[in-house]
């Protein structure tokens, strides 16, 4: 009896990992239109274990091809309607292509795993700023080619362009982009009598516009920059950009630690005496969340965000009326300066563990509509639907076509049709001048000015220059002198 | 007695050893393999990563202790590590004996005994957008706290400045995690025989003495356990950190975990977190090794 | 009075004032931790029927000006809620038949059998709990996957025994149970396994129902690791789907609607919780813990 314990539970050891093995790959679900199915993808791409291999193989030898393409969330009504007419256009051109959706969102807590395991999307839309870290890893494939011979290939913004292009090989296809602009909630300003400032304004002028809107007593701050996580070096980069500083130069080969610059400390400098004007909340520790729902609850006038970012949440998510908001490029450090802010945005981005096939039809996927009829009517019958819900449609304000082409008047003619379109002040469009990010280590030389940023706001009678210059040699030493450039 | 029966009892003797030996085996063999399936064969292969320069595309190679050099020569480390410590010192003054405490009182309770002891859990479900949403709300400048210490005439608390930050997020965490412990050390408390306390009474022991002669006793085995695993918690702590300050201000709440946590997910450096993990794991381990070794000498002396 | 009913303090001693204004503090401070316990459910309750003009309101009402219920409906569409509840309960179920068994049989053999070199087969066990599990996370993920458990409930009910903290803390509760009991039983002809099931495990009902609850919030809470471990949408646990559908970075979700949905995924863990520790109470009246 106790042997036929003993091996009972042998068996049942390893009966289980049959039955585990066996229903692993037996799951399969139809695929519904929104739903992700990404059982194709891993059937396909998993080559360790055996005989899913062979069925990776056959595929690739005949015509028909499958894809998984980036989906839209359940939320996102509209876009999914767009996304599943898209599809069916693009399978009446292409017959011989199966085109399944994955729902997953680019997050760099995932995408590590995804590219280990090769369960990641054949194409799936990541954010400018991670150009440079997704080439470096391989987890980006290199298009050079395929845009090369590609025939609109001439008819790309250049500034969308640049920030993908990485050692001469570009890794993605441009959507679109925002500069950082300051949202400013007008009701607060009504409310305190308040005039709103001149679009083209200065540094002067928004401490000079915090100072009178703020209320500390009812825990209105004037001003909220992000000072938690990697997004308060983020935001502080608009103002070192405005000064026209830098973050960091290539020169030699050589990456230089640049923002302890005089551009550096003029834009520190301006923080303290935002500081020091008590017109920032109480409570340093927020992230871009943090800051936005500060925004949404009226608890700020003026909140730093991508172009109409900050504005589609308090507008969309947050119940403020599209009237009380209004968007404010970053200020100029002095009178007739550059409104310069950082460049951000998404971009599409081919998984290079597919297969060729798959990596150019993927590529005649993302393409297929861009500079056509299709692609505006898409995004015509988006906004109609969101007038249906109360939406209001905040578009970008940079896009993958350059702006004065017949493709980008037609766009805009578009827009100018709806009545629940955001529209930005014409003049501020002029005022928007974008920098990309740094290009190397971005999200380390962050961290360390978030600290710089942290110390502005938590620590009185701050040497600022001696502050930036520590900060400055500490990432030069660790992280800088590390980096090896591609000649 | 015969020779026969001596030798045939310790025949039996020596089998039933075997066989004890032989259930012994059979019973932690199936968990032998789960730990080694589902645990060591990772932790074996994550700790070979931080040899390598990690890269899933193309193949991983060989750099030696370069990853351990990196992250060693990284001001950022040595900052971190002097921040579990103090935060984990903080966890035992503050939180440690709070369960413990909890635990007793509820077990006394005559009414609503049931609700009170999972009370301390309920936190365990609550969603983090909530939860910490409802703590930065509780420490704000205009908060509930401090607008009692206002109408009290007291001096405001900046619960996020450099000093108070990590004050702040122990305080938070005691809140949130201190249920688990009650229960577990209900648990013990509901399995120590009434009479004991009878009699110690009718012996003439107050209640404070009962307590400490009678309950405390009886939970000392689980009091170290915890002990123990209360501090190899506290030293992977990161996630009330990430969510509260980011590990600010100026890394003032910058954990151990917080930063490896960051070399994996942020910048994606996979062998240098993995090589942070491994250290702390050396570390931990060699430290049980002497905590083993020197309560081998007390039982001995 | 029966023995059985009383607990540290005796009817005896409520005679004498200090014992009484003593518990007295003791109870109010028992109610005030308990209402701070549950002052987050209520809010995030009535933040779910609030506008979203009162939901971002400063300083916010506590009470909604108008009860909005239809925000429950709303939410109910939101996600699939019953598929993910139910790929919740069958991962709890497995969870805690797999973990129960394999860390129980463990325990019992470490505290009460013998095991060929003891101390080193605990520490294999205990050491697994200091390494961070970031460090081992791709491995583990890459292992499962050469183990093809990815997208089956297999993934979790095989590695739920892989938990040391529940290991040592069972150990810790068998220790308290006297050998002679046993003894006894062996005497009458039980075999180990006998003993563990009719013995073991029911005198450590309280530790067992403790281990319940634990597993349940930690499968209701886990949200990550099913979002990687399970690939399609069908097979996601509720957690995974609210992480992934509704509380998402770029969800445009109304927040008292996301509210809603997370009030109604508070309620279940309350009741599990409520109806659970009703059995955290001496098991067998032979239970006795060394003193």
């Amino acid at each position: 009896m106790k042997k036929l314990t003993a091996i009972a539970s042998c068996v049942l050891l390893t009966s289980m990992l049959v039955t585990a093995c066996g229903s692993g790959g037996d799951i399969k679900e139809p695929a519904s239109n929104n739903v992700s199915s990404s059982t194709a993808a891993t059937s396909e791409t998993n080559t360790s274990g055996g005989d899913t291999a062979a069925a990776g193989e056959t595929e690739a030898k005949q015509e028909p091809v499958t894809i998984t393409v980036q989906g839209q969330k359940p939320d996102k009504k509209e876009a999914i309607e767009q996304l599943n007419l898209k599809i069916d256009r693009f399978k009446s051109a292409n017959p011989y292509v199966t085109i399944k959706t994955d729902d997953w969102e680019y997050n760099p807590n995932e995408i590590g795993i995804k590219m280990a395991a090769n369960n990641a999307p054949t194409e799936f839309t990541s954010y400018l700023t991670e150009g440079r870290t997704l080439a470096e890893r391989s987890w980006a494939a290199d298009l050079t080619t395929l845009i090369n011979n590609w025939t609109h290939k001439d008819d790309l913004n250049p500034i969308m362009t640049k920030p993908v292009t990485v050692d001469g090989k570009i890794y993605g296809v441009p959507v679109d982009a925002y500069v950082m602009t300051i949202t400013l909630n007008k009701k607060i300003f009504e409310e305190k009598g308040v005039p709103l400032p001149p679009l083209d304004w200065t540094w002067d002028d928004l401490i000079d516009a915090a100072k009178k809107v703020n209320d500390p007593a009812k825990g209105i701050a004037g001003f909220i920059p992000m000072g938690k996580g990697n997004e308060a070096g983020w935001n502080w980069t608009n103002f070192l950009y405005a000064a026209g500083g830098d973050v960091q130069t290539i020169a030699d080969g050589k990456v230089t630690a640049a923002f302890n610059s005089e551009a550096g400390l003029k834009a520190l400098q301006l923080y303290q005496s935002l500081k020091d004007a008590d017109v920032l909340p109480k409570n340093w520790a927020l992230g871009y969340g943090d800051a936005l729902n500060l925004f949404n609850q009226g608890r700020g006038a003026m909140v730093m965000c991508g172009s109409g970012n900050a504005a589609d949440a308090a507008i969309n998510t947050g119940g403020i009326s599209k009237d009380d908001i209004i968007v404010y490029p970053i200020p100029s450090m002095t009178k007739g300066g550059k409104h310069t802010g950082v460049l951000g945005g998404s971009f599409k981005v081919i998984n290079p563990k597919a297969s060729e096939q798959e990596q150019k039809t993927a590529f005649d996927w993302i393409t297929s509509e861009y500079y056509t009829d299709d692609f505006v009517n898409a995004i015509d019958s988006e906004i109609t639907t969101r007038k249906n819900e109360n939406k209001i449609y905040v578009p970008q304000t940079i896009f993958y076509w350059k702006p004065e082409s017949e493709f980008g008047k037609k766009f805009t003619d578009m827009l100018a049709k709806h009545d629940n379109v955001f529209t930005y002040d014409p003049a501020l469009l002029s005022l928007l001048e974008g920098k990309p990010e740094a290009e190397y280590e971005a999200q380390q030389t962050y961290a360390e000015i978030s600290t710089i940023v942290q110390k502005v706001f938590t620590t009185k009678n701050l040497d600022l220059q001696k502050v930036l210059n520590d900060a400055a040699s500490k990432i030069q030493s660790e992280v800088y002198d590390k980096i090896q450039i591609k000649q | 007695m015969s020779q026969e029966a001596v030798a045939r009892s310790a025949a039996i003797a020596a089998k039933k050893k075997f066989n004890w030996q032989l259930w012994g085996l059979l019973f932690v063999l199936p968990e032998i393999i789960i730990f080694l399936m589902f645990l060591w064969i990772p932790i074996v292969k994550g700790v070979v990563y931080s040899f390598y320069n990690v890269d899933f595309v193309n193949g991983n190679s060989f750099v030696g202790l370069q990853n351990y050099r990196d992250v060693v020569s990284s001001e950022d480390f040595w900052m971190a590590i002097r921040n579990t410590l103090y935060y984990m010192f903080l966890c035992v003054i503050i939180g440690f004996w709070v369960p413990a405490v909890v635990a007793i009182a509820v077990s006394e309770l005559k009414r609503f005994q049931g609700l009170a002891r999972v009370a301390g859990y309920l936190p365990s479900v609550i969603p983090a957008i909530v939860l910490y949403g409802m703590w930065v709300w509780f420490y704000d400048p205009i908060g509930p706290i401090n607008t009692m210490l206002t109408s009290l005439g007291l001096e405001q608390i900046d619960f996020f400045s450099k000093g108070m930050s990590m004050v702040s997020i122990v305080i938070m965490e005691t809140w949130q995690n201190f249920g688990g412990a009650v229960l577990i050390y209900i648990a013990a408390i509901v399995g120590i025989p009434k009479d004991l306390y009878e009699a110690a009474e009718i012996d003439g022991a107050s209640v404070w003495q009962r307590i400490r002669s009678i309950t405390l006793p009886s939970m000392k085995p689980l009091l170290i356990l915890m002990f123990l695993l209360q501090i190899i918690n506290t030293s992977q702590s990161f996630q009330a950190q990430m969510a509260m300050t980011g590990g600010g201000p100026d890394n003032a709440t910058l954990t151990y975990l917080l930063l490896m946590y960051r070399e994996a997910f942020t910048y994606l450096h996979f062998g240098k977190a993995t090589a942070m993990g491994s250290m702390l794991f050396g570390v931990m381990v060699v430290l049980s090794f002497l905590y083993l070794k020197l309560q081998r000498r007390s039982e001995t002396a | 009075m029966k023995p059985s009913e009383r607990g540290i303090l005796s009817e005896y001693d409520f005679k004498r004032t200090g014992v009484k204004v003593g518990y007295g503090l003791m109870c109010l401070l028992i109610a005030l931790i308990v209402v701070s316990m549950l002052y987050p459910f209520v809010n995030t309750f009535l933040n779910s029927l609030k506008t979203t003009e009162e939901f971002f309101a400063f300083p916010a009402p506590f009470f909604p000006s108008k009860w909005l219920w239809h925000n429950y409906s709303e939410a109910l569409t939101l996600i699939p809620i019953w598929t993910f509840l139910k790929n919740t309960l069958m991962i709890f179920a497995g969870t805690v038949v797999f973990a129960l068994l394999f860390i129980g049989m463990a325990a019992f053999a470490l505290s009460h059998l013998r095991v060929p070199f003891k101390k080193w087969v605990t520490l294999f066990f205990l050491s697994t709990l200091m390494i961070p599990s970031a460090t081992y996370l791709i491995p583990n993920y890459l292992n499962l996957q050469e183990l093809g458990l990815l997208n089956s409930y297999w993934a979790f009910w095989l590695p739920a025994g892989a938990n040391a903290f529940y290991l040592m803390l069972m150990k810790t509760f068998f220790d308290g149970i006297h050998k002679e009991l046993f003894e006894a039983a062996r005497i009458d002809g039980a075999n180990e396994f006998q003993c563990f099931v009719r013995l073991a495990m029911p005198l450590s009902t309280p530790i067992v129902m403790t281990l319940l609850i634990f597993y349940f919030s930690a499968t209701w809470n886990d949200f990550y690791w099913p979002s990687l471990v399970m690939l399609d949408k069908s097979m996601y646990p509720l957690a995974t789907g609210i992480y992934k559908y509704v509380v998402y970075p770029n969800s445009t979700i109304q927040w008292n609607v996301k509210f809603a949905l997370l009030a109604l995924s508070m309620l279940p863990p309350l009741v599990f919780f409520l109806v659970f520790q009703k059995y955290i109470t001496r098991g067998l009246n032979v239970s006795g813990v060394k003193g």
